[in-house]
């Protein structure tokens, strides 16, 4: 494993993604106070260093082992049948098909207790911005990940057809959790935009927008919100902790350990 | 005013410009990934075997467990490469007599350009 190269990509990555996107949540803010710098910035940026040099491993070998397991269930001749299609149609059928799969998990993460405990990890950031995106419990990571590959890996899909999109969905979930407002009213139906996952992040728990990319999934079960402004607050209803380690533990361990991470609020005066 | 409709037209563009580059840079390193052509997933890991003396036949790259063999030759099970989608030996058996090397292609990331080596008997 080749340290020096992960420090110079983790380096690379942290000032290119910070010259593309500070400019931009300046010039079209959707909260005009947020500070660069703001509350739990340091927090998020441990997340983002986290998942470079720690977890994006763990998430790694985790999805191919799963790919692995699959490999041994999925009759060949079903991927046979499959592959003999031509190949836009197959990836047609695999986005449709991530899209559809990473909804209806995504809904299970707000209402599932157990999935919840994780989930809200991402969702205990009162402030959102670039840096925010990747504030997620790895755990929750190779969940959210599994299911967007699901249908590929069923279909024994070759991922490098559909790289590009791969890498744009990437991206771009960094950009929906940008404090940036551009409301792309033209195509708005077809591509998510901030001010709609702003909204997702809304305290409310189950306030909608739980789709990927496109909002077609959350337009077509109901749960498209998209009032003209932002949110009040974002954030969780819980009281959680506020450190990376603490936030990391807290899911994993039983309710009271858990309970004990979480700094008591001084009484008021 | 006008400055600050420029400034703002200047950003999207720069926006759209990054954008656009960082696709197409993720993409040629996703492509090289997930065919095994990019420097990072070319490291070459190999497979441990139980002993270097015996030869023995390799069930899973993964698992590396192994059984000795007990005939002449060795067969290279499918299951043993069942992961890959451009297997180099399928189903073959392949004399023990001189050292086999073989790459398993198309396998995840850590496991990429495995090399299975059956040393000769």
């Amino acid at each position: 494993m080749d340290y020096y190269k992960i420090l110079e990509g983790t380096g690379l990555s942290l000032l290119f993604l910070a010259l593309v996107f500070i400019p931009m949540e300046k010039v079209f803010p959707a909260k005009a106070k947020q500070k660069t710098f703001r509350p739990h910035w340091f927090t998020d940026l441990c997340y983002m260093l986290g998942q470079y040099f720690l977890w994006g491993f763990l998430v790694i070998w985790a999805l191919s082992y799963f790919s692995f397991w699959l490999d041994d269930i999925v009759p060949q001749a079903f991927r046979h049948k499959i592959q003999s299609q031509a190949i836009w149609l197959q990836a047609i059928e695999v986005l449709v098909l991530s899209d559809f799969i990473i909804y209806w998990g995504h809904r299970l993460q707000h209402n599932v207790g157990f999935l919840w405990r994780f989930h809200k990890v991402h969702h205990s950031a009162e402030h959102l911005d670039w840096l925010a995106a990747y504030r997620e419990h790895p755990l929750d990571s190779i969940y959210t990940i599994g299911l967007i590959n699901l249908p590929a890996f069923i279909l024994g899909f070759p991922l490098e057809t559909i790289a590009g999109i791969i890498a744009f969905r990437g991206i771009w979930a960094i950009y929906i959790h940008s404090n940036v407002r551009l409301p792309l009213k033209p195509i708005r139906w077809l591509i998510g935009s901030p001010e709609l996952h702003h909204w997702h992040h809304d305290v409310q728990r189950d306030r909608g927008n739980y789709a990927n990319i496109s909002p077609l999934m959350d337009i077509i079960f109901g749960t498209y919100v998209c009032p003209d402004h932002e949110p009040e607050a974002f954030g969780i209803k819980e009281v959680f902790p506020k450190s990376y380690v603490k936030q990391l533990l807290h899911p994993i361990l039983p309710k009271k350990l858990g309970e004990k991470l979480i700094k008591p609020t001084p009484p008021a005066q | 005013m006008k400055a600050k409709k420029l400034l703002q037209v200047f950003t999207l563009l720069l926006f759209v410009f990054f954008l656009s580059s960082f696709i197409a840079y993720k993409t040629g390193k996703l492509n090289g990934y997930f065919t095994g052509n990019d420097n990072i997933s070319s490291q070459i890991i190999r497979a441990e075997l139980q002993s270097a003396a015996n030869p023995s036949v390799v069930d899973s790259p993964i698992h590396n467990s192994s059984k000795a063999p007990k005939a002449d030759t060795v067969k290279i099970s499918p299951a043993m490469l069942s992961t890959s989608k451009s297997m180099v030996l399928i189903d073959q058996k392949v004399p023990v007599t001189q050292d086999v090397k073989f790459t398993v292609k198309d396998t995840p990331k850590y496991l990429k350009d495995t090399i299975v080596h059956l040393p000769k008997h």
